[in-house]
């Protein structure tokens, strides 16, 4: 792999995260992180969404419209998801039936079309490709973060394995109501972006 | 980009549409199979895990008093908890495929289908039931709005109950329930006792309230909270009515709680919406003539 497809790849993860630099993709990172598990399908969803339609929206990149290359963005998305949420619903119905609304909502998922248009509307399959494939990985890495600090603070447990019994069940653990509902998800976050800012200081904007 | 000609523009979204449209249905299509499966047998899965058929693993707690508060399970009431602090702690109960099939076979211990025509609350004949529905397909029965506390789109004439068998004998009753929580309509079944007057169990099995929220309605800990309730009637006004109250925060414990539940914390809505579909299925308009008739029936074998 060349200096350059791995910048590609691995530049989302820390220094142009999809969430925490670019803050893209909040409203399924509040929704699905209560739990280890919705988390990391929904993570392994979104990251072959995007890498799928990355690599598509490349192919045609050329032969795309410019006045009607948003919606065709948009329709080929659209497939993916459909396909992923039939998927899921075929092979892992019971995670499927948690995340409910939300595979179909990464339809509306800003990374993806954001990537598209930025990204692979510009540049060759391959490398939109490995876009795809990092800013899927980016924000999975924050979801997964988020998801385990939700689910052992709020329920004490990962992966639904109890780690930390709870007093409701003759333990010593009470959980902190706060982390199960959205706004925890916010706070880490924000924690998240400021320690990732206070280690990346190039990532501050100038005042 | 150079500017194509309008012709070219309609041609590539045409064809976008086509490839698009054909990989959507042909993965629909060709999973339709297995999608089908998986909801026909999380349905009934459903239905067991409420019947009571299968009973969770019991342990003992040595001396450990806190676990006192768990005695309520799928089960019933146990005696959980004595003089010297050890408890009784029932385990997640896990149906699986093989449960299904023996439950749902010719066995003592079984469930059966069957159908209730809601209005009169009068067990129909399943080959009756079943014609009927087939033949009107989407009729629904008059429900005046302000009745509808559900907001279910559409009151069927014939609606399903599984009765659930222990040993060749009546053991409890399933209701089919379903109504508007939050974003969506809540599917569910609801379990009674055999004399229709406690509620034995309550599961949902397809809702697409907001995970983590609303969605905790499928969390075991708080439908385990409805197992043992009776269910309290208000004759205010005529006919008695189900008065089933889910409360903000935790409800009061002690002889005036029947019918009183935690509530969801962040999902008051959808709780609410849990409220008014138990009221509406055990009220006039649902099961409540079937449900009467269940009590009838044991206060008349008890004389």
């Amino acid at each position: 792999m060349s200096q350059n497809n791995k910048e590609v790849l691995l530049d989302p993860l820390f220094n142009n995260n999809p969430i925490a630099l670019q803050v893209l993709g909040i409203c399924s990172a509040l929704a699905v992180t209560t739990k280890m598990e919705t988390a990391l399908v929904m993570s392994i969803a979104l990251t072959a969404v995007l890498t799928c339609s990355n690599l598509a929206v490349s192919f045609i990149r050329q032969y795309i419209p410019a006045s009607i290359r948003i919606i065709v963005q948009l329709t080929i998305i659209a497939s993916l998801v459909i396909v992923t949420d039939q998927i899921l619903k075929a092979f892992l119905f019971d995670i499927s039936k948690q995340l409910s609304v939300f595979v179909g909502l990464i339809i509306t998922n800003c990374i993806v079309m954001g990537r598209a248009e930025a990204f692979a509307m510009q540049n060759g399959p391959a490398k939109s490709a490995l876009d795809g494939l990092g800013n899927g990985l980016g924000y999975s890495l924050v979801l997964v973060v988020v998801a385990f600090f939700r689910e052992l603070f709020g329920s004490g447990s990962l992966f639904g394995v109890q780690l930390f019994a709870k007093v409701t069940e003759g333990g010593w653990y009470t959980p902190n109501g706060l982390m199960l509902l959205s706004p925890s998800a916010f706070f880490l976050i924000g924690l998240g972006i400021w320690a990732l800012r206070t280690w990346k200081t190039d990532q501050i904007e100038a005042e | 980009m150079a500017q194509r000609s309008n012709g070219y523009i309609l041609g590539f979204a045409t064809a976008v549409c086509v490839v698009c449209s054909v990989f959507v249905s042909g993965a629909a299509l060709s999973l339709k199979k297995q999608q089908v499966a998986n909801a026909e047998l999380d349905l009934k899965k459903n239905v067991v895990s409420v019947s009571g058929l299968k009973q969770p693993k019991i342990t003992v707690v040595k001396g450990n008093p806190h676990a006192y508060l768990e005695q309520k399970t799928w089960t019933g009431i146990l005696t959980g908890g004595n003089p010297s602090g050890d408890s009784l702690v029932a385990e997640p109960l896990i149906i699986t495929e093989e449960d299904v099939e023996k439950y749902f076979s010719d066995n003592p211990d079984r469930v059966e289908l069957g159908y209730v025509e809601l209005q009169t609350g009068t067990i129909t004949e399943k080959e009756v039931a079943e014609k009927y529905i087939k033949a009107n397909k989407g009729t629904c029965e008059d429900l005046a709005p302000e009745a509808n506390i559900a907001k279910i789109s559409c009151l069927p004439k014939y609606r399903q109950v599984f009765t659930v068998y222990k040993e060749n004998v009546v053991e409890r009753i399933i209701l089919s329930v379903e109504g508007k929580g939050l974003w969506s309509t809540l599917y569910g079944f609801l379990a009674l006792s055999k004399d229709g007057t406690t509620i034995n169990g309550l599961t949902f099995y397809k809702h697409g309230e907001t995970p983590g929220l609303g969605g905790e309605v499928d969390n075991p800990k708080w439908k385990k909270l409805w197992v043992g309730e009776n269910i309290p009637y208000n004759s205010n006004s005529g006919t008695p009515q189900p008065q089933i109250d889910v409360v903000k925060g935790a409800a009061p414990s002690g002889v005036t709680s029947d019918g009183k539940i935690d509530g969801l914390s962040g999902a008051t809505l959808t709780a609410n919406g849990v409220e008014y579909l138990l009221n509406f299925w055990l009220g006039d308009h649902g099961y409540g003539p079937y449900v009467k008739s269940l009590s009838e029936v044991a206060n008349n074998v008890s004389k």
